[in-house]
């Protein structure tokens, strides 16, 4: 009787509900495509619309269906449209993962990176020499902390920048307040 | 249901599966319970077979047991010798009343039950890593007020940040972090109201080009921004606040999504009063659709923007309801009464006349435990309910004292509302369809006062009411009001509300997840970390209550340990 009474304790307490639970939540499709956009360069926008802002569903961050305005032919602030329809103003300010989410960042990473231009511009302002301080001051954009055995990892491959950046690109860690 | 069948097949292994509710299979080892167990399996369970709980918080939670209070106790003042001046009419029959030593050993059990409660513990925080840089902080707090990356950060801190987040009331804010800020909270702020009307399939946007759905949203960002806006001058009188937009063009409608791309349908709808095409009947003077254009700041709303002058629901009915009805007033109670927010919280039939019985604003008023307590119902619980239960009432619910517990509170608080009601207008669209170009009717949904309208004679009821609810610390309160103006005053003098709005803020930039029901039902079996936030979430909510400020509110959170170590960063123990 005593193993069953320890024993309906323990499902008890295993089934119990919490009431605060911590959440691994992701930055939402505004913050995505401002930081792309600022590492990477204009070049990659078709991208961005097209595969972030246009995907709330994904990334989460509601829109704004007020702040389409139109002059003349051309329409304004599109960033910010009820892409899948005005239930769209409630969506959640925080993006969830999901399978779906690391599928479309690895290829909007991949599709970033094969954009002309984009490595270079997201390397500005660093001695493109690969070594290890110039890799470590890279690595800051993107919110990681490396370390040697990370930066030889890389040094083996062919174009060590262009293979670096893409998973820098796919990581998590800026994507995460 | 998974523990339920947990504890059946326990219950079940034990009994050789006898009726498995006719006994507690205990899991608290207090032997007071197991004692009070035996009484109870033998005295009442056989009829109370849903009250066969198996640890003391299960009975707290249940309502039927309050520790310490024997008068409380509704189990055990409804004992025949009692003597608590309950119903005393329990067990029905005379012969199977409990003997004294029965009642003995249940008064024990809950006297001492006081002892399982850890609300008077105090706790001790160990923290398990360094707190975040100072650089890190900044960089984050940037990052979640704005949801815009900044590679160089303009500030020196989270709280200057903060103190550029202010704009007087039809000024124009400046600076890209500012409205990426301002566009971003008010994001934020959309989210923590969810209208029920607002998710079904048949999105209407012919309602939205009069009514923006975000509209109570605006005036708790308007709060945050604009400093002479206290958080509890929102919940009272008839002036709204909506957006302040930069026009930069022109856009009669709105824009909408059609076959992934999207359309201007300007000057193919217009405005009318009738659902017939072909013998229309204008809409004058034309009512203001929303402003267009980038959110910039905020305006209030002239009392007489959009005047209606017919509502109806189709043709015959249109002699029915004349009136003259502004559109962007709202019926009282600032945001609690803001016309946007009754009709997407709106759920009867249209043209109905609320008979406080029935017919009453229930979605609205379960919207406003959800959308300014934060909370579900039920929030009365049954020990509240059951003395309330008329068996011979004709409305099912009042039979029941588990119905009741919703009831009880959703009800008598409707009534603050029950002088609204909802009719259609129409925006005709010569060509909804642009591919196919099929003619059809944009339906608008339109809320009016019964009282001012023919309606009025059935009309029966008035706008005396009463919320009631268990607060944050479970105690029952009760707010009797006259109208929804004392409701909104009369709700912004309980904690509860600026408790909801903090645990809020506090999710979102802790990235957590607060059930406040759950926390303030758990409150005697707190684990340390629970019984943590739980204070600091009273401290958070005392201090926007205070301040009237969410600005400053936020400051706290930012200036706050949760923040820089993080909340898995924390360890909290019970000090014994």
């Amino acid at each position: 009787m005593y193993k069953l009474l320890v024993l309906a304790l323990f499902f008890s307490v295993f089934i119990a509900r919490a009431s605060v639970v911590k959440e691994d939540s992701f930055y939402n499709k505004y913050y995505l495509s401002s930081f792309l956009l600022e590492t990477y360069g204009e070049k990659i926008s078709t991208i961005i619309q097209e595969k972030i802002i246009k995907r709330g569903d994904v990334f989460s961050g509601a829109c704004d269906p007020y702040s389409i305005i139109k002059k003349g032919k051309r329409l304004y602030r599109k960033n910010y449209g009820c892409f899948k329809g005005f239930h769209e103003m409630n969506k959640s300010p925080l993006g969830k993962k999901s399978a779906i989410r690391t599928l479309l960042i690895n290829e909007i990473c991949s599709e970033i990176l094969a954009t002309k231009g984009s490595l270079e511009y997201s390397l500005r302002g660093i001695d493109k020499r690969f070594n290890f301080v110039n890799f470590s001051q890279y690595s800051e954009i993107f919110n990681l902390k490396v370390d040697k055995a990370i930066f030889n990892e890389f040094k083996k491959e062919k174009a060590p920048w262009a293979v670096v950046s893409k998973v820098f690109c796919r990581s998590e860690k800026w994507q995460k307040p | 249901m998974a523990k339920t069948i947990i504890y059946l097949f326990l219950i079940g292994l034990v009994s050789g599966c006898t009726k498995p509710k006719d006994f507690i299979l205990l899991n608290d080892n207090d032997p007071r319970l197991a004692k009070a167990s035996i009484v109870l399996n033998t005295k009442c369970l056989s009829c109370h077979q849903n009250y066969g709980f198996s640890n003391n918080q299960e009975w707290i939670d249940s309502g039927l047991v309050q520790p310490g209070d024997l008068k409380r106790s509704i189990l055990f003042s409804s004992l025949r010798g009692a003597g608590q001046n309950g119903a005393e009419n329990m067990p029905p029959s005379h012969s199977n009343s409990l003997s004294i030593e029965e009642l003995t050993i249940l008064k024990d059990w809950i006297l001492h039950l006081k002892e399982h409660n850890s609300t008077s513990l105090k706790t001790k925080v160990t923290y398990l890593k360094e707190k975040q840089s100072e650089k890190k902080l900044l960089k984050r707090c940037i990052s979640q007020l704005s949801q815009k990356y900044y590679k160089e950060i303009p500030f020196s801190s989270c709280e200057d940040a903060l103190n550029t987040l202010k704009v007087s009331m039809d000024v124009e804010l400046k600076g890209d972090f500012q409205l990426a800020a301002l566009r971003n909270l008010q994001f934020l702020h959309n989210s923590f109201f969810t209208e029920v009307n607002f998710n079904k399939n048949n999105e209407n946007w012919g309602t939205f080009e009069l009514f923006d759905p975000n509209e109570t949203a605006y005036s708790l960002t308007a709060s945050f921004f604009i400093e002479e806006i206290k958080f509890k001058s929102l919940f009272q009188g008839s002036s709204l606040i909506g957006a302040k937009r930069k026009k930069e063009g022109v856009s009669e409608f709105l824009v909408f999504r059609q076959d992934d791309d999207m359309f201007l349908p300007q000057n193919r709808y217009k405005w009318l009063n009738g659902n017939n095409p072909d013998s229309p009947e204008t809409w004058s003077p034309e009512p203001a659709p929303v402003a267009r254009g980038q959110f910039v700041g905020f305006t209030r709303y002239s009392p007489k923007r959009s005047l209606i002058f017919n509502v109806f629901k189709n043709n015959e009915e249109r002699d029915g309801v004349p009136g003259i009805f502004p559109l962007h007033k709202s019926f009282g109670g600032g945001i609690l009464g803001s016309t946007s927010y009754s009709i997407l919280n709106y759920s009867n039939n249209f043209l109905q006349v609320m008979d406080s019985e029935n017919k009453t604003m229930r979605s609205w008023s379960k919207a406003v435990f959800r959308d300014y307590m934060c909370r579900s119902l039920p929030v009365l619980s049954i020990y509240d309910s059951h003395s309330m239960v008329n068996k011979k009432s004709k409305l099912p619910f009042q039979r029941s004292a588990s119905c009741l517990q919703c009831h009880l509170s959703i009800d008598p608080t409707a009534k603050a509302l029950s002088f609204v009601s909802m009719g259609h207008n129409n925006v005709i669209a010569e060509r909804i369809d642009l591919k196919s170009e099929a003619v059809g009717a944009l339906q608008t949904i339109v809320p009016f006062d019964v009282r001012q309208s023919s309606l009025v004679e059935k009309y029966k009821t008035d706008e005396k009411g009463v919320m009631s609810f268990r607060n944050y610390k479970g105690e029952y309160k009760e707010l009797k009001f006259s109208n929804i103006e004392e409701l909104g005053k009369k709700m912004m003098l309980e904690l509860d509300p600026y408790l909801c709005f903090s645990k809020r803020y506090l999710e979102y930039f802790l990235d957590l997840r607060i059930d406040l029901d759950e926390l303030i039902n758990k409150k005697n079996s707190h684990s340390a970390k629970e019984r943590f936030i739980y204070n600091e979430l009273i401290k958070l909510g005392k201090t926007l209550q205070r301040d009237q400020s969410p600005k400053t509110l936020l400051k706290a959170i930012f200036n706050h340990d949760l923040y820089k170590y993080g909340y898995e960063n924390i360890k909290v123990d019970y000090i014994k």
